[in-house]
């Protein structure tokens, strides 16, 4: 369906109305004015035609001859738009005013007491008493040029006016629709984080700010919903994170005691990396929770990290964990691959490719991490040499819900698994694919965008 | 030391006792802001250490009556949620520092130490010189009019210094202040971050603005 906007409607609904108003009205005073013109014309040429009737009657008495008595009776006729012709009874012409030079009129005569139209003129006729007619004409032309001077002074005023209406109505169109526009505008500067309740102060019309009274209960609902989400985040991370605190402290209050068992202390140091893993993952899970309204998250919750720094610690732990597969295991970054993001979360999604990479390559076969940065992108690769992924399952094994036949989405850990990893590359605009491998298994490829200044 | 711990679960407390306990610390507890507040008015503490979440209220508010109060021992809080944001509330209230839970006890106790000596002086705010602006409270760090970014543990090494600009920090402090720990492994990244820091800094008359001492440790020229 294609965008009509409701201004250009209101604009179109506006300028018709205004056009068919001024056309209507040129109609309706050319129509009313060529009628008035014409009776009145019929009027005047039959007064003179009764009245030059008369006169040639009176010239009859006094001396006789129709002829003089014509001329007679036409001597005081001088309108220049009438022309006045006398014929006797045999219908031969007697006299005339001939004013326009025009030949005499031809037959047949009109009948006294109608209207007719002959050779372009109108003609009105009145019989003397003695039987002659006295016919009054006048030029059809005259009448159609008075009408052309009407029409084209009509159409003077209709044309600039009918340009104003266009351009008014669509200024009217517009001022009517502001309070829309601009609701528009403040409806696309809210974002879900602000806390906005209102777009504003209501516009006065009526229908505007019923709409705006919706969109207003629409935000309230959000917000109310997001607060309510922002309380429970906050109090999950209180609650999940506080036990967290104690447990690593009492293991780390026992590792330091004197009087540790020193068979003891491995399986100390075991159970405080669990609880490093285990706090990642409830930050991760709180983190993309809190941040699931805005794709990606805002900045304030962001601070530049270094990925080297997160490849490098991740390498490292991987080669503490499993010093039999330490030499497999090889980076290649530069000094500083500067991202915006929660270092935290980053640093694990980092840490859980190495391990899936280590994971599902056997020993002495290679793990490749490589970090590069262009045009604004980062990318973390990491490279395996095991079985790799059909290509079919590539996009499976970021499903949350996918049971692949090697679990790889799955840890036995508290690892973050594939599709919370994506997840935290979205939240932070970038994005977790899976290829094949040069190294002969899977090479995962982290994206994220790189630090930009404010 | 005397340290005032405001914290309303009970294992944290308790587990908090024993570790401050063993390093021959005095600590005095509450659970709640109302006792957190009495506490605070009626001792002088060298350090209070302040949980954002209590059952009564928000420990920044706390933070900020203290600070209301003119109570000027240096506030460290402990917050479940760390964010950029957070920590801007907390250093607007007036703390000095802050951990997110959950946090290694070694540390705390670092940190702890630092903000005892430091006493009651404000945290560096700005630092600028000819053609550079360190703003640390917005963690900014300009160079020539462009922004140049710094990991947070770069700006936790950049801020231990600044707050002793002109004197020297020993390595071990360092450590300890910015990593919890003085193993090899952080020693090692500890060489990766100055050298980073003095390249991002820039230099000053052709030397940096971080000299190290032999066999001392570190120290951040005061720009003059």
């Amino acid at each position: 369906m294609s965008r009509r906007s409701i201004a250009g409607r209101l604009t179109l609904l506006l300028q018709s109305v205004a056009g068919a108003a001024i056309l209507a009205f040129a109609v309706a005073s050319l129509w009313l004015t060529a009628r008035t013109l014409r009776s009145e014309e019929v009027r005047l040429l039959g007064e003179t035609a009764h009245r030059v009737a008369a006169a040639v009657d009176d010239e009859l008495n006094e001396a006789g001859g129709l002829e003089k008595a014509a001329r007679d009776g036409l001597a005081g006729e001088t309108s220049a738009e009438f022309r006045i012709d006398i014929f006797d009874q045999s219908g031969r012409l007697v006299a005339s005013t001939r004013h326009d030079g025009s030949p005499p009129l031809a037959l047949p005569l009109p009948t006294p007491g109608r209207v007719d139209r002959h050779g372009g003129r109108v003609r009105v006729a009145a019989l003397t008493g003695t039987g002659a007619r006295v016919v009054a004409s006048i030029s059809e032309r005259i009448h159609g040029t008075t009408m052309r001077a009407l029409t084209g002074a009509i159409i003077a005023t209709a044309l600039p006016l009918l340009v104003f209406t266009v351009l008014m109505s669509r200024r009217l169109a517009r001022g009517t629709l502001q309070p829309l526009t601009r609701m528009a505008q403040r409806a696309r500067d809210v974002s879900v984080e602000s806390g906005v309740r209102s777009l504003g102060e209501p516009s006065g019309i009526e229908e505007v700010d019923r709409l705006q009274e919706s969109i207003n209960r629409l935000l309230e609902g959000l917000d109310d919903h997001l607060q309510a989400q922002r309380r429970f985040t906050a109090d999950a991370s209180h609650e999940l994170l506080t036990p967290l605190t104690v447990i690593s402290g009492e293991l780390e209050l026992a590792l330091a005691s004197p009087s540790l068992p020193p068979g003891l202390a491995p399986g100390i140091h075991k159970a405080a990396d669990q609880v490093r893993a285990m706090r990642d993952l409830v930050e991760a899970l709180l983190f993309i929770r809190r941040v699931a309204a805005s794709t990606p998250a805002k900045g304030h919750e962001f601070e530049p990290v270094n990925l080297t720094d997160l490849a490098t610690r991740a390498v490292q732990s991987a080669r503490d964990e499993r010093p039999d597969r330490a030499a497999d295991i090889s980076v290649d970054a530069p000094d500083e691959v500067m991202v915006s993001g929660h270092e935290t979360l980053l640093a694990s999604a980092v840490r859980n490719l190495v391990d899936n990479a280590i994971k599902f390559t056997s020993p002495g076969k290679r793990v490749g991490i490589t970090l590069r940065s262009n045009d604004g992108s980062a990318f973390v690769i990491v490279d395996d040499a095991g079985e790799g992924i059909a290509a079919g399952d590539r996009e499976r094994v970021f499903d949350p819900f996918y049971r692949g036949g090697e679990a790889r989405t799955r840890d036995p850990g508290f690892g973050l698994g594939l599709p919370i990893i994506r997840q935290v590359a979205r939240t932070h605009g970038g994005e977790v694919t899976v290829a094949d491998s040069p190294a002969g298994g899977a090479r995962f490829t982290m994206t994220l965008p790189t630090w930009q200044p404010n | 030391m005397h340290i005032l711990l405001i914290e309303d679960s009970s294992p944290t407390r308790d587990l908090l006792r024993r570790s401050l306990q063993e390093s021959g610390h005095r600590l005095t507890t509450a659970a709640r802001v109302s006792s957190g507040r009495a506490a605070a008015v009626a001792e002088q503490f060298d350090v209070i250490v302040i949980d954002i979440m209590l059952p009564d209220g928000s420990g920044i508010d706390l933070c900020r009556e203290i600070r209301d109060k003119g109570i000027e021992t240096p506030i460290m809080f402990l917050t479940a949620r760390g964010d950029v944001a957070d920590r801007i509330a907390g250093l607007d209230a007036g703390a000095d520092d802050y951990m997110r839970k959950p946090f290694a006890l070694a540390e705390l106790q670092a940190r702890l130490r630092a903000l005892a000596r430091r006493g009651g002086h404000d945290p560096p705010t700005l630092l600028k010189w000819s053609d550079g602006t360190v703003d640390f409270r917005a963690r900014r760090l300009m160079i020539s009019g462009r922004e140049i970014p710094l990991t947070a543990r770069e700006w936790k090494v950049l801020e231990i210094l600044a707050e002793r600009a002109g004197r020297i920090v020993s390595r071990d402090d360092l450590l300890e202040m910015a990593w919890g720990e003085t193993g090899a492994r952080a020693s090692e990244s500890l060489d990766v971050i100055m050298s980073r820091l003095r390249r991002k800094l820039g230099s000053r008359n052709g030397s940096d603005w971080i000299r190290t001492v032999r066999g001392e440790g570190y120290v951040l020229d005061k720009p003059s």
